[in-house]
């Protein structure tokens, strides 16, 4: 590697992008200090209890990488199908079917060894997720309907679908609440870091974002899947098979989420319950756009804002500062974000308009 | 319909409000020992349930003069790591003010055996986890009383969350009141299938008027809106509801957590702490009836004079008011 050549790494850092999604983060933490200091707390005793509390103890870490997952594997299917020009917004249904089929096997194969049962289950779960997803994929290409109104109707039917069978069919019979029958041990993803919850899920999330960083980089399909999406119409001149890409965009993202509630129902969980998820299908959309939809970026991303809202519950009972702040930083990223590309697009329209 | 998308995109704008207006998270005190921390499920200003589990705390702290932290809103899916997050930082005594938080409680109470947890209405124990009841289906009893005294229509109406245990002998109490005061009273009951739902709670407690109900046990959010809407009278639960509807809520079922939390406080400071169902009721002062804020005068005096000698009568232990919980239809 010659002196004027940056390295592979640094160019990766350097790339408009990422750079971009960092300053985006610093801003949003910028004004969120502002925020603090306006509720008459100190910004810096605050962050510091948000990231002591994080990542400060074993079992910060663990919380931190245990919410890494669910952000992360519905982040990488949100980024998959914005590189295939999917605006799928369906994670959260897709995330909840997922847990329940997980949950319905898990509980129709007590008894049977790990090495089947945690498979049949992960399967099960990335089945329910693709084909939920798969619905929206029809409309779209048969129908013309907007993925972005049909995914968000989709995670109502899907979560009040779930809540019907928590309550009927799949329901717990010894118990008061709408929930299944507690998982076996068998039917649990193993626990990586003694004491704490962090279970064998985060190994998932790291190596499909490797497959899916590989994938996109170093694959034919993974090419075509990017040129679909920067362009469908050059796609198609140049022989691509614009509708498969389109499809396999719908149905990756259904399959990753389907996944991610895998993981909350045989790590965390260990049973379907109701309110599974407090959004994380939405936060998705959020990690997939700060991590510019680069596979890597979304794992950075996703632990980050596992980390903010692992943080905010103490921040909020140790510095006194309420932890919707936390969900305000995150809204501003995305602000900041999209106000990044705001600003070239308002230059070029008012140099447009000089011209006429 | 967007509401959920809403929450996920997190508009600045909507919360921004909240930071300003500063709302303190923790309470500190100066006491270096035994801290206390409770698990909320909703707001704590909701009047209701987390109302009282956040006055009793507060009480409670003073009281012992602790140092008390409490985290509301916390759903059941993140309970178990708010919990954790509680213990690994040192609070000694753990308060998970849900029913909901049974599981999630004795997962964490495995990996820290040397700090103690109370989970609200729990049905499964263990050696560092106890349980308290909230025993207010003794005031539900004199509710029902109340109601079916004060109602011309003798058809009194009762809208409740989830039929948990504690819930079904609110009900049941208060069906039995009812009936001991007017033997041909018909008590309505809805359960509207979630803890916090006021459109919801709402609609049900209208559909019981509609049937002829003139009087509401509000066991949640949004009976007394409809109690208001439609001209008949509330009974409040948990706190002195009376505010919420100033010529509706007759009178509430009062429940008043800090002797408990402070009693178990005690106990753990003293190291007498045993697993076992804390229960403080119209016997031990926690359960009342609050004020009738002049609405009394609307109810005839012979009920009120019963329902004042029925209270006497178990707050001394003359009689029990019967604990039944078993499903309702």
């Amino acid at each position: 590697m010659s002196a004027t050549e940056p390295t592979r790494a640094a160019r990766w850092a350097l790339s408009p992008a990422l750079a971009g999604g960092a300053l985006a983060v610093l801003a949003a933490f910028l004004v969120g200090a502002a925020l603090i200091a306006a509720a008459g707390v100190n910004p810096l005793t605050a962050y510091a209890a948000l990231f002591e509390s994080a990542l400060g103890s074993r079992n910060g870490i663990a919380e931190t990488l245990l919410r890494t997952v669910p952000l992360a594997l519905c982040g990488l299917g949100v980024a998959l199908a914005f590189r295939s020009g999917v605006f799928n917004v369906g994670a959260e249904g897709q995330l909840f079917l997922g847990g329940t089929a997980a949950a319905a096997v898990g509980v129709a194969g007590a008894g049977w060894p790990s090495v089947l049962l945690l498979p049949a289950m992960a399967m099960a779960a990335m089945l329910a997720g693709a084909l939920w997803s798969g619905v929206a994929a029809v409309l779209k290409l048969r129908f013309r309907a907007d993925e972005l109104i049909t995914t968000i109707m989709l995670n109502y039917v899907a979560i009040h679908f779930v809540s019907y069978l928590l309550h009927g069919p799949l329901k717990d019979p010894n118990a008061a609440l709408a929930q299944t029958t507690r998982l076996t041990n068998e039917a649990r993803l193993p626990v990586l870091l003694a004491g704490t919850r962090l279970h064998a899920g985060i190994l998932m999330a790291i190596v499909a974002a490797a497959l899916a960083h590989l994938f996109l980089w170093k694959r034919t399909n993974g090419f075509r899947l990017r040129v679909v999406g920067l362009n469908p119409r050059a796609a198609e001149n140049a022989g691509m098979n614009v509708r498969a890409m389109i499809v396999f965009g719908f149905l990756i993202c259904g399959a990753l989420s389907g996944l991610a509630g895998f993981a909350e129902v045989s790590g965390v969980q260990r049973r379907m319950i109701e309110n599974l998820s407090p959004g994380f299908g939405y936060t998705a959309i959020m990690v997939a756009l700060l991590g510019a939809t680069s596979p890597l970026g979304v794992l950075a991303a996703a632990f980050l804002f596992a980390a903010l809202q692992i943080g905010a519950t103490t921040m909020e009972s140790a510095a006194g500062v309420p932890s919707t702040l936390t969900t305000i930083i995150q809204g501003l990223v995305v602000l900041f974000l999209i106000g990044r590309s705001a600003a070239p697009m308002l230059r070029d329209k008012i140099a447009a308009r000089r011209v006429t | 319909m967007f509401e959920k998308l809403k929450r996920g995109i997190r508009m600045a704008a909507f919360a921004l409000p909240i930071i300003l207006g500063g709302l303190g998270g923790a309470a500190t005190a100066e006491a270096d020992g035994l801290k206390i921390a409770m698990v909320l499920p909703g707001p704590i200003s909701d009047n209701d349930w987390n109302s009282v589990g956040y006055n009793g705390l507060k009480a409670a702290g003073k009281t012992l003069g602790v140092e008390v932290a409490y985290s509301e809103n916390v759903s059941d899916a993140d309970s178990e790591r708010v919990l954790r997050d509680y213990a690994s930082r040192g609070y000694g005594l753990i308060f998970a003010h849900s029913f909901s938080y049974g599981d999630a409680t004795l997962n964490v109470a495995k990996d820290f055996p040397n700090i103690i947890f109370m989970a609200g209405t729990a049905k499964e124990l263990a050696s560092n986890v106890g349980t308290y009841s909230n025993p207010d289906y003794q005031g539900a009893y004199l509710a029902g009383m109340l109601g079916a005294g004060a109602s011309k229509t003798k058809t009194i109406g009762w809208v409740g969350g989830m039929p948990a245990p504690n819930m079904l002998a609110n009900l049941h109490a208060y069906e039995a009141g009812a009936k001991a005061m007017a033997p041909n009273a018909k008590v309505l009951h809805t359960f509207i299938g979630s803890w916090f739902d006021p459109p919801r709670a709402k609609e049900a407690a209208i559909a019981q008027v509609e049937q002829g109900a003139d009087v509401l046990s509000a066991q949640g959010v949004g009976v007394i809106d409809a109690a208001i809407a439609k001209n008949v009278y509330a009974l409040g639960a948990m706190t002195d509801q009376n505010h919420l509807g100033p010529k509706v809520v007759l009178t509430s079922v009062t429940w008043d957590l800090g002797p408990l939390v402070a009693a178990a406080g005690k106990a753990v400071q003293d190291k007498t702490w045993k697993s076992q169902n804390w229960s403080f009721g119209i016997p031990e002062g926690s359960v009342n009836l609050a004020d009738f804020h002049g609405l009394d005068a609307g109810v005839p005096p012979e009920v009120l004079k019963a329902v004042q000698a029925k209270f006497q009568a178990i707050k001394s232990g003359a009689f029990t008011p019967p604990l039944d919980t078993s499903n309702a239809n």
